[in-house]
């Protein structure tokens, strides 16, 4: 373990313990999935883009609701696909249509690649609205975004975040404390415990939860 | 993000920093963005550590360019306090644009200080860089800055260099890169080099560690691999 936190602190562009599986919950119920890929070089290593993958219940297929991305199938990425949040049964019921009566208002217009609101700012706004309460990574740039100026619970639902357009801050009990300065994220996140970077898949310690 | 922009979206980005007048026949034009998101720390009494982004951007012709730059970098300061320091070059030429060897010069105005330690100040630095870049997988800087500076205090600060104060470092990155169809190409890497900064009297070593990103967009005719 010394070994493997070793390498982390000498990576410093995020190492992230315990990943979560990286696959969709088989069967047939409802589910909803949030993940996020790396953004196409040159700048995977700074930005990433995430999106929903849903499945009604009963259905085998699964959707993506998100704006923009890279293919087709429930996690297609470019890089380092990661999966952030998995929801089932009722609770993805109601996430569903929440998320799809909602999808057109949260679309970004109009559209800003930095500091937003872009794909990003999409899926954190269908977080808030309809109380799916997971986080983004740090390096998903536009998640912050709430106009020049703006207040609002966070998606993890155990805090607040002040933001503006050049600097922020979000402060929660699970969230912990983050600082966002012109789109960059520096924090600690209290649970599960990291260091927030704005590198890479964003965390250096255990995977979000 | 934005998936449908991807990497072009970044040239993109590049172009309308800097394209400004020269909109008209842009096509013909070179147009260079540096971003580095870099960590330092400096010791000595007045050190400190601060981390943020630093942005260069270049338009012109392959030989000669207008440049202008971008620093942010708060942090703390090595025995407590608040720093922050700040700088905008609206003035700067470069030579040899996204070439594997170039040159750049920019002025500007700032501030930087460290509560408790070092006041803080107007500052009107210039800063000269030259990049080495034998590959695009690896990037070798030098830089140079000179500064002037309002607050009595810090004036004189460097031991024998111009301005009131003088910093200078030398970083290697290593990466990747690659050339993006006809018009553009970019490099990325991890970046770590050394500093040496002369203020308020001392002279004191840092070192840096970050993470650069370079596009170029135009025509293109990079000598390197």
């Amino acid at each position: 373990m010394s070994a493997r936190l070793a390498a982390c602190a000498l990576a410093l562009g995020g190492c992230v313990i315990a990943q979560r599986r990286v696959a969709v919950p088989g069967g047939d119920d409802a589910a909803i999935v949030l993940a996020s890929t790396a953004m196409p070089e040159p700048i995977s290593e700074v930005g990433r883009h995430a999106w929903f993958a849903v499945r009604e219940r009963g259905a085998r297929d699964w959707h993506r609701i998100e704006y923009g991305g890279f293919g087709s199938g429930p996690l297609d990425g470019v890089s380092d696909v990661r999966v952030h949040a998995i929801w089932r049964g009722t609770e993805a019921e109601a996430g569903i249509a929440c998320l799809r009566a909602h999808r057109d208002r949260a679309m970004p217009r109009p559209y800003l690649m930095v500091p937003g609101p872009n794909s990003n700012t999409f899926v954190d706004r269908l977080l808030r609205w309809c109380h799916l309460h997971a986080d983004l990574p740090a390096t998903a740039v536009g998640k912050d975004f709430r106009g020049l100026v703006g207040v609002s619970r966070t998606t993890g639902g155990t805090g607040v975040q002040f933001e503006t357009a050049v600097v922020g801050v979000k402060v929660g009990l699970k969230e912990g404390v983050e600082v966002h300065l012109l789109s960059l994220t520096f924090g600690i996140d209290l649970w599960p415990p990291a260091i927030l970077l704005p590198f890479g898949p964003g965390r250096l310690g255990f995977d979000d939860r | 993000m934005t998936p449908q922009l991807g990497a072009s979206g970044v040239a993109g980005l590049a172009i309308l920093l800097v394209a400004g007048p020269a909109v008209a026949g842009f096509e013909k034009y070179r147009y260079t963005a540096d971003l580095t998101l870099e960590a330092r720390g400096v010791d000595g009494a007045a050190g400190a550590i601060d981390a943020g982004p630093s942005l260069r951007a270049t338009a012109g012709t392959r030989w000669l360019a207008y440049a202008i730059g971008l620093d942010v970098r708060p942090g703390g300061g090595r025995h407590g306090g608040f720093a922050f320091g700040a700088a905008f070059y609206p003035v700067g030429i470069a030579l040899g644009a996204g070439a594997p060897v170039s040159a750049r010069v920019v002025a500007g105005i700032g501030t930087d200080g460290v509560t408790g330690h070092v006041p803080f100040t107007a500052r009107f630095p210039v800063e000269a860089e030259l990049e080495l870049h034998p590959i695009r997988a690896i990037e070798l800087t030098l830089w140079c800055e000179a500064a002037w500076v309002t607050a009595d205090r810090r004036a004189h600060g460097a031991i024998d260099g111009i301005g009131d104060e003088v910093t200078a470092g030398a970083a290697l990155r290593i990466g990747r890169g690659k050339r993006e169809r006809q018009q553009w190409h970019w490099s990325n890497g991890w970046r770590v080099g050394v500093m040496v900064q002369e203020r308020v009297g001392e002279r004191a070593w840092g070192l840096t560690l970050g993470y650069g990103i370079d596009v170029a967009f135009g025509p293109i005719r990079y000598e390197g691999v």
